[in-house]
């Protein structure tokens, strides 16, 4: 009789639906069963291996990398050094990604990212000039020189929109061009201690 | 695969709780539940005497004989750590009780009284095909693992049965495995005429269900939770190599 193997779309061991319980893979059975958010976890964690030193450094040769400082199922974390800015940098590597992770996994990562961003760059003293926070961010980033265009692809934007935030920062703050708005979130930011001078 | 295994097969038996009775006081109900236990897993025994390469009836010879020589035997299990597992007790049991039957060069004379085990149709429902290079071990590993699948699964159909929903289980049984590419809520609801988040949390439902009876039924063969989670990693393992 031949062999009719196929290979699980989840596990990808091969098996025979016709000599299986219920044609159902039967390592995913025991693993017991699989929902579309159980896939990432229904993984073993060993079956991803993060790349190693000399991997990576292969990969990102504007880095100077220096060694693994942690890791978990779903990534590993680089210590690195950036030579053009000579500063430590830290490199988050992530599995591929597989479909059945979806796009959920990618948004956290994203939004974790964004959040971080923030948190170097604490805009509550430009909050405090009763902006609200996104016209505070876009104001943060005319400080240091972005245009509007740029503004909108760092904060995910459309352009039109980060001008209709500049619009309504100058309206508030009685400005009228972006050196004066940049001075006053400088002086602001300088003041407020918390801020860092840009 | 046929998995319209009668009600019978799924008694509350212990592995655990045989391994503790004491010979003396192994009364009449352990003994029927060791020969139930046995009824459940001879699928294993059988696999293993024909690839050791035994003819169909010689290994139904063995396996009968086996099986009668373990529960007639009163020291049949001693509390012994070794025996921690049902699926190893067979195996390394099983393996002397073939060499025995070797060495007498003659078929064992069967007990009297009711066979032990019925062979339903025995060749036409297991998969005798050899896979190049398996051992009669791993064969009778995977079947024990595949054993047990169809009788959690069978367990799972029963009781969806016993509430009216068998049609339900043969269109949600495959979702047990989510395969997005091949299955969504969609279709689903509309085979079983409910709306899709309906669907979706009796397939949730349905999973969780089938994972208690996993967790039992590998439970009923081990001695001890640690045993178990080992057992279940060496099923999984079983289960990964083809």
């Amino acid at each position: 009789m031949p062999e009719n193997l196929n290979p699980c779309p989840i596990c990808q061991t091969a098996f025979d639906p016709e000599k299986v319980p219920g044609g159902i893979c039967p390592r995913c059975l025991m693993m017991g069963g699989a929902d579309d958010e159980m896939h990432a976890a229904a993984q073993p964690a060993s079956e991803w291996v993060p790349p190693t030193v000399p991997e990576l450094q292969a990969m990102l040769p504007a880095y100077e990398i220096l060694e693994m400082i942690g890791r978990g199922g779903m990534g590993a974390v680089f210590k690195a050094r950036q030579p053009t800015l000579d500063r430590i940098v830290a490199i988050k590597v992530l599995p591929v990604l597989r479909d059945e992770m979806g796009v959920g996994f990618v948004d956290r990562f994203k939004n974790e990212a964004r959040l971080m961003a923030r948190m170097n760059h604490p805009p509550a003293p430009l909050i405090a000039l009763g902006l609200t926070v996104r016209e505070a961010e876009v104001l943060l980033w005319i400080a240091q020189g972005k245009s509007n265009g740029e503004i909108g692809l760092i904060i995910s934007a459309a352009e039109n929109t980060v001008k209709k935030h500049v619009q309504h920062i100058f309206e508030k703050l009685g400005l009228d061009s972006r050196n004066a708005a940049t001075v006053l979130a400088l002086e602001k930011l300088s003041c407020g201690g918390e801020g860092r001078r840009a | 695969m046929d998995l319209s295994h009668k009600e019978s097969l799924f008694p509350p038996t212990r592995w655990s709780l045989l391994l503790r009775s004491k010979a003396e006081v192994r009364d009449a109900s352990a003994l029927r539940a060791l020969g139930e236990l046995l009824q459940s897993y001879w699928q294993p025994l059988y696999v293993f005497a024909r690839r050791s390469g035994l003819d169909s009836e010689d290994a139904e010879d063995a396996v009968q004989s086996f099986c009668e020589s373990l529960i007639a035997r009163e020291s049949l299990i001693t509390a012994d750590r070794e025996l921690g597992r049902l699926r190893s007790f067979l195996q390394s049991g099983f393996q002397n009780h073939l060499r025995t039957l070797h060495r007498d060069a003659q078929r064992q004379k069967r007990g009297g009284g009711v066979p032990v085990i019925s062979f339903d149709d025995a060749e036409a429902a297991l998969d005798m095909h050899p896979v190049d290079g398996e051992t009669p071990d791993r064969a009778f590993d995977r079947r024990w693992a595949l054993t047990l699948l169809e009788h959690v699964l069978a367990r799972l159909k029963a009781e969806f049965v016993a509430r009216g929903k068998g049609e339900a289980f043969t269109v949600l049984e495959p979702a047990l495995v989510w395969n997005g590419a091949k299955m969504s809520y969609d279709t689903l609801a509309v085979r079983l005429d409910m709306n899709p988040a309906a669907v979706a949390q009796k397939v949730k439902r349905m999973r969780a269900r089938y994972r208690e009876l996993l967790e039992q039924e590998i439970g009923d063969t081990v001695d001890g939770p640690e045993a178990m989670a080992e057992e279940r990693g060496h099923l999984i393992q079983i289960l990964s190599g083809e």
